[in-house]
């Protein structure tokens, strides 16, 4: 599946055979893009950090039974989904009780930009954020999570090929916005 | 003089992605690939959008952050027992009801570890009973057939789409699978009878080999079978015993429909045409153009669309041995139909044609 051997893999390997150096390096290297990721699925600031905690948790405790020769990229975006997917399964549920909507909940922007290309910046993230839920995802993951199509098929449970059909409609949704924008941004 | 990289044309605009520095430069391999399905002009386009698109990355933490984080997670795993060790950890049963231990007030942090190790151990135990007890489900994904291995050694070639359910740890008590799709299944010979369930019959075999189609989505909705060796006892009621059974010998088919009380007699089947699906071909007799749209759009994931209404209901035989693309699939079904067939981005679609 992957062509090059992944350094990640090599990563990987060595966590699972309980080397604490490789885990620091495997948490460096992945904690961020999977906090952004858990982000991303419209979660609380708290609940998305929780998550990849656990995520990470799990793969250093449970690690003699997880298959080495796998994808850790799948595996830990995997396990941050699932857990996001069972949070807002448990929330949604409390609402309904509640009967109450708490309105639309957009992911906190910390308004921490670089005033230059600000403008443009929040743009595409608002434009990202406005991609049907799915194809977002798969768009994500391929985008900032660097996943490979094979990768976010098995984190999202779908064949490599919808998730090709979700990024190439991506694209060309974002491209279209783009020359909406400012035809002058592209390439003629 | 055009400058593609956009960045220097509007510098107030579009500084450059300090989130992930030196990736402006090359595209993932993956990306890459798809987008030489475009024109150049277009891929330009799409690969400037891919590049933008960067700016709309989520903030990233802080290092500090992401250490701290580290810190906190080291904690916790050295907190989690490695096998399930057996602490008291009752203080949060799993059950809502349970009484709260009241007898004193431990120190907030205590409280919260007991809680987290409860919290752990239901998980675990949580975890293995739903890991012992959980269906097993074997999924052909769209455009991909696969083959399911039983515990018994039986084997299911599943079409594109197809679902195969079944419980591993009731397996012992009898051989039953649920089928949502189609599948051609090779029965090992057992004591115990092979089940197949369907969303509206049941086929119950010794050992033998057969095809069973199944989809609830089809316009006309109906499960048929196809036997090929062996015997076969084909119902529409779960247990496929009773006088409304029907049992096909080799070479035999029947069917039944969502609202038949019991199957069609059997007839003889050209069996070939009935496994076609197999090698990459499709066999229709007789079918709503909806229903062949459909297989066609789960065989090679790709959506195809009929309209109108009173088109996706026309009946048309149809029989390729082999089609390699649902473009040319859908081609000969227009030829065929005097239809019009058109393409958007991915999704093919038939209409029009003569009433």
């Amino acid at each position: 599946m992957s062509s090059t051997p992944n350094p990640l893999d090599e990563i990987f390997q060595a966590v699972l055979g309980g080397d604490e150096d490789a885990f620091d390096a495997l948490f460096r290297r992945l904690h961020a893009p999977l906090l952004g990721y858990a982000r991303s699925l419209r979660a609380e600031q708290g609940e998305a950090a929780d998550a990849v905690q656990n995520a990470f948790v799990r793969l250093w405790t449970q690690r003699e039974t997880f298959d080495a020769s796998g994808s850790v990229r799948a595996l830990l975006y995997t396990m941050v989904r699932n857990d996001m997917l069972s949070r807002k399964r448990k929330e949604s549920r409390r609402r309904e009780l509640r009967g109450a909507h708490a309105g639309p909940e957009k992911g906190p922007r910390t308004p921490s930009e670089h005033a230059a290309g600000r403008a443009l910046r929040q743009r595409v993230q608002k434009w990202i954020a406005a991609l049907p839920e799915r194809r977002q995802e798969a768009f994500r993951l391929s985008r900032f999570a660097d996943l490979t199509h094979e990768e976010i098929a098995r984190v999202m449970d779908i064949s490599p090929r919808t998730v090709e059909t979700h990024i190439r409609l991506a694209l060309e949704d974002l491209r279209e916005r783009l020359t909406a924008y400012d035809p002058d941004l592209l390439p003629s | 003089m055009k400058d593609r990289s956009g960045q220097r044309r509007a510098p107030s605009e579009l500084p450059p992605d300090e989130g992930a520095p030196g990736e402006e430069e090359t595209l993932p391999e993956h990306v890459r690939q798809l987008l030489e399905d475009y024109p150049e002009a277009e891929r330009r386009k799409l690969r400037h959008a891919w590049k933008l698109a960067g700016q709309g990355r989520p903030e990233t933490p802080a290092a500090e952050t992401t250490e701290t984080a580290l810190k906190e997670i080291k904690r916790r795993a050295e907190e989690t027992p490695a096998p399930p060790a057996r602490t008291n950890a009752g203080e949060r049963g799993p059950e809502p009801g349970r009484a709260e231990d009241k007898r004193h007030r431990k120190p907030a942090r205590f409280r919260w570890r007991l809680a987290a190790a409860a919290l752990v151990l239901c998980t675990l135990t949580g975890g293995l009973a739903w890991w012992v007890l959980r269906p097993a489900e074997v999924v052909a994904p769209a455009g991909q057939s696969r083959v399911a291995v039983l515990p018994d050694g039986s084997t299911a070639e599943l079409s594109g789409g197809t679902e195969l359910t079944y419980y591993r740890y009731f397996w012992r008590e009898g051989r039953r699978v649920h089928l949502q799709g189609e599948a051609f299944f090779e029965v090992t010979k057992g004591e115990a009878p092979f089940l197949v369930d369907t969303f509206n019959a049941t086929v119950r075999v010794l050992g033998t080999t057969f095809n069973v189609r199944a989809w609830p989505t089809d316009m006309t909705p109906d499960t048929r079978v196809t036997l090929v060796q062996g015997r076969l006892a084909f119902s529409a009621d779960p247990s496929a015993r009773g006088d409304r059974t029907v049992v096909l010998s080799p070479g035999e088919a029947s069917r039944v429909g969502a609202s038949d009380r019991a199957p069609a007699a059997p007839s003889p089947a050209d069996t070939g045409r009935a496994l076609t699906w197999r090698r990459g071909g499709v066999a229709f007799s007789d079918q709503p153009l909806g229903t062949i749209a459909d297989e066609i759009q789960r065989r090679f994931d790709v959506p195809v669309r009929v309209e109108p209404g009173s088109l996706r209901r026309r009946r048309v035989t149809f029989y390729r041995r082999k089609v390699s693309s649902a473009q040319e699939a859908t081609e000969d079904l227009c030829d065929y139909l005097r239809a019009e067939c058109t393409r958007r981005g991915d999704t093919l679609r038939i209409s029009g044609g003569p009433r």
